[in-house]
């Protein structure tokens, strides 16, 4: 398993988040989890990646005991994080942003794999290329959300977890985003993917979980969740 | 270091070296003293909140720690003055640790408010502690190395300046760096640095120590020069001082730490001529440069240079 939750669980004060919650999963897959607001799809996100303490449980990654590490060697292990809102270095510039993407292996990597990195990154958003030297918060928001993904790509991970990537963007630009992420998975990423626009999502996933106030309801792939009727009706507009 | 930081290095140098013949007279040396080991102080306070974005007002105890340890050393252990700094700084660096660990959980007025408590047990230490108290503390020997003693002040001043022009390239390279560019993350958002693989709290706390060893090389330079020490010199009102000199001079330009220091150094000097009036008019100034400079001398320069080399091409 590349990534194995058991039975989390994370309160906000007395209220809990998530109510033992256990999903895995293989590599090269694409996996998203779809839910309500307030369900608890970031925290799940979060947990994972130790931003938000948990109460208890247990999350593996390659079969690697990784709960309790601190974030900043998560980074180092191959797992990356789009947040919510994106939390970009909003006073750096574009390449600045970037190039704090790959922090964690900036000890080891010269200045030729950055190069090549950032080439990468700039293939499959031209647009950062032209705005290098550009703040990132005088960015639009379609263009800070391919730089939060671009930045989490220079550290090569082997899992990229996005949150909500396509809150607040045009129509066109989710599109754009979604095809860049089918893309990367093509490429070897597993994706773990957090949408409110549960139709697109799960229109990629190969497997798909629902959140229900903090509770899994029900998994499947992502066909199987596009013709349930339950999953139609709360989340797909009938 | 950029282009236009390394010609500014070099305007910067030039006229460190020709001050001393221009300004002639120990008063006016003396004044350039002083503003050369403010702005030490101001480069490592402009590090800690231009570009990390931590608050402190306490860096005066810092300042008075470097100063008295590396006095009390050398008078009483007759120890070579430079070990004797170097104690100073190691000493404060191990006080910037232990302020910086709670400190860590700490932000923006909080963090402000502790360090301006660590700043007050700072003072209430040199006061109430065998080392002459409030009266002071004298006959430091001047500043030594291999055997060479500075006493006068124009070399004394080459020396404080020289001292100013490494440190600030040692932080223009240290800013444009992997650790500074982390630096100026974390001020962004530290939960976002933190997903990149940057170790925030070990980062806050080299910071601190930084800015620490700094202000304690200022304050073992001062000691070193005035041969006499009293903790008025380290109180509460010298850290709003370091405050005023970051934040006039333009908090986010290590430049501005420089210009901030020699401004606020200066100014109360050129202010005697108003006699009792000189704090009115100090005052003055001060809130009428940051409700119009509100970003700071240098920064306020670099833009008015930026728009005229604009309408120069246009």
């Amino acid at each position: 398993m590349l990534l194995d939750i058991r039975n989390l669980n994370v309160s906000y004060g007395g209220i809990k988040a998530l109510r033992d919650v256990s999903i895995s999963f293989e590599g090269k897959s694409i996996v998203s989890i779809i839910g309500a607001n307030g369900a608890g799809k970031t925290t799940l996100l979060n947990a994972v990646m130790n931003i938000q303490p948990v109460v208890s449980g247990e999350v593996y990654f390659n079969g690697e005991k990784i709960t309790g590490l601190p974030a900043h060697q998560l980074a180092a292990k191959g797992i990356s994080l789009v947040p919510e809102g994106r939390m970009l270095f909003t006073h750096l510039t574009v390449l600045d942003n970037l190039v704090l993407g790959a922090y964690a292996f900036m000890k080891q990597l010269g200045k030729k794999d950055i190069e090549k990195r950032l080439g990468h990154v700039y293939e499959l958003f031209p647009i950062l290329k032209e705005r290098t030297t550009q703040l990132a918060g005088t960015l639009s928001g379609g263009q800070q959300q391919m730089l939060a993904i671009g930045r989490a790509l220079m550290s090569e991970p082997q899992l990229l977890m996005l949150d909500e990537p396509s809150m607040g963007l045009a129509p066109l630009l989710v599109k754009d985003i979604l095809n860049v992420i089918k893309r990367l998975n093509e490429e070897g990423v597993s994706i773990f993917l957090i949408e409110q626009n549960a139709r697109a999502a799960l229109k990629l996933s190969h497997h798909a979980f629902v959140l229900e106030s903090g509770v899994l309801v029900k998994s499947g792939s992502g066909a199987e969740l596009l013709s349930d009727e339950r999953v139609k009706k709360a989340y797909l507009g009938g | 270091m950029g282009r236009g930081n390394f010609t500014t290095l070099l305007v910067f140098i030039t006229a460190i070296s020709l001050f001393p013949f221009i300004g002639s007279g120990s008063y006016v040396l003396t004044v350039g003293i002083f503003s050369g080991i403010n702005a030490l102080v101001a480069i490592g306070l402009c590090i800690l909140m231009g570009y990390a974005g931590q608050v402190s007002l306490g860096q005066a105890g810092f300042y008075g720690i470097g100063a008295y340890v590396s006095a009390v050393i050398s008078v009483k252990f007759g120890l070579p003055v430079i070990v004797c700094m170097a104690a100073g700084m190691a000493v404060a660096a191990g006080a910037a640790v232990v302020l910086a660990i709670p400190a860590l959980r700490l932000k923006g007025h909080y963090l402000a408010v502790a360090t301006l408590g660590f700043g007050e047990i700072i003072h209430v230490i040199l006061n109430e502690w065998g080392l002459g108290g409030p009266s002071g503390f004298g006959d430091i020997p001047n500043f030594s190395l291999f055997g060479i003693t500075v006493e006068s002040a124009s070399s004394f001043f080459y020396l404080v300046w020289g001292v100013v022009a490494v440190t600030a390239v040692f932080s223009f390279n240290l800013i444009n760096s992997r650790n500074g560019r982390a630096l100026r993350a974390i001020h962004d958002s530290e939960t976002a640095s933190n997903a990149m693989g940057v170790d925030v709290s070990v980062l806050k706390i080299k910071v601190f120590i930084l800015s620490a060893v700094y202000a304690a090389f200022a304050g073992s330079l001062y000691a070193h020069y005035v041969t006499f020490i009293s903790p008025a010199s380290f109180s509460l009102f010298h850290s709003v001082l370091l405050l005023m000199m970051v934040i006039v001079g333009g908090i986010t330009n290590i430049w501005g730490a420089i210009v901030g220091a020699v401004v606020i150094t200066v100014l109360p000097e050129l202010l005697k001529k108003f006699e009792e009036f000189d704090i009115l008019v100090y005052g003055l100034i001060l809130t009428l440069s940051l409700m119009f400079f509100r970003k700071g001398l240098v920064p306020l320069i670099i833009d008015k240079l930026q728009q005229r080399k604009g309408s120069g091409r246009a």
